[in-house]
């Protein structure tokens, strides 16, 4: 743990452990409950019995819900990482390449001329776009990829700070359900912090997805960036001919003198 | 080393130059080709907004836009490298020479 996800393992780590402490209190609270009725009225019983039944399917659909997420909850650290692997084995390799590729940089520039040398520094140049518009589009993958970990870390934490809430519910109310006169009470309030719970999810979950909605926009927008194929120019201008006992009698290329 | 066979060197030291970019972007298409993610990593909820989609089409399309410039590296620096031997391998010859006499002609 650590890191700049140290916050995202301590998120599952501690929902990890909610998730038990919840369905240990949940086994509390109906053996407290089954215990208690037999000295409630008959009114207040069946009051207690309905809202129990309330609060355990509350409290199932929120344990089996975040239980379920858990299974694929995404990983911000790699996520990190695979925009580190673009960035230092794609995204460097293609800025070596326009800076190295560049006319300019060409150890045949200024030494010759023709046809032929016209031809190939349109090539050359050609070239150069592409890796330049390549550029473009692995710095904007790289930050997508980082700010997609940012989001999945964040809704991680809200998630935690939302079910631990509903855990510490559930466990304040298998101790006040030991009191048969509290029951009631701590019932009710039980069933308050599943619907917090659910208030919660849905608030983080709103934030989660219009941020995910937007980076798989410019994840989109990246695509498009090129042709559907993902296509490289081919040089198509004739720069190859330096012969004189060809066809034409006659080399492109000439040099400087 | 005479004039012309100097310029001839650099123009093969394009072709070097062309085909070690392409040597490089062999390797970058084959790291993007292994950055392929999935729900696993994007998390369930991401994989349902499409997310996970929209990464593997762009990863692939990186992938095929790679693999394209090093083909067209490659025949760059090897068009480069002909030609500068040919023209070398004339010039050795008398060729050019003599039909830059011709030429004045």
């Amino acid at each position: 743990m650590g890191g700049v996800d140290g916050a995202f393992d301590e998120a599952i780590s501690s929902i990890e452990s909610a998730l038990k402490k919840a369905r240990k209190a949940w086994d509390d609270i109906v053996d407290h409950v089954n215990w208690g009725l037999k000295f409630l009225p008959d009114g207040v019983a069946d009051q207690v019995r309905k809202s129990t039944q309330k609060l355990g399917g509350e409290y199932h659909k929120a344990d089996g819900w975040i239980f379920d997420l858990l299974l694929e909850r995404g990983s911000p650290a790699a996520l990190r990482a695979a925009a580190e692997q673009w960035n230092s084995k794609v995204l460097q390799v293609v800025s070596d390449n326009t800076k190295n590729l560049a006319f300019a940089n060409m150890p045949s520039n200024g030494r010759w001329k023709g046809d032929a040398q016209i031809a190939y520094r349109s090539v050359v140049d050609n070239q150069n776009k592409a890796l330049d518009d390549l550029k473009g589009i692995l710095v904007e993958l790289s930050s997508t990829l980082n700010a997609i970990a940012d989001s999945v870390k964040d809704y991680w934490i809200e998630m935690a700070v939302a079910y631990l809430g509903l855990c510490g519910a559930m466990v304040v109310c298998a101790l006040a359900t030991i009191g048969i006169v509290t029951i009631p009470t701590a019932i009710a309030t039980a069933i308050g912090a599943a619907a917090l719970f659910w208030g919660a999810v849905t608030t983080a979950s709103n934030v989660f997805t219009n941020s995910l909605d937007s980076n798989k926009a410019k994840l989109d927008g990246l695509t498009t960036q090129n042709n559907a194929e993902g296509t490289w120019p081919l040089p198509t201008a004739e720069f190859g001919d330096g012969s004189v006992l060809d066809e034409d009698k006659k080399s492109d290329w000439e040099p400087i003198a | 080393m005479t004039s012309f066979e100097a310029q001839c060197v650099e123009l093969a030291k394009d072709a070097d130059k062309w085909t070690a970019g392409a040597d490089l972007m062999n390797g970058a298409a084959h790291t993007a080709e292994g950055l392929g993610m999935s729900a696993e990593q994007f998390g369930a909820i991401a994989d349902e907004h499409g997310v996970v989609s929209a990464y593997v089409t762009l990863q692939r399309q990186l992938t095929n836009l790679l693999t394209g410039a090093t083909t067209a590296f490659g025949t760059i620096g090897n068009t480069v490298a002909l030609v500068a031997q040919t023209y070398l391998e004339e010039d050795l010859a008398g060729e050019h020479a003599m039909r830059r006499i011709g030429d004045r002609d």
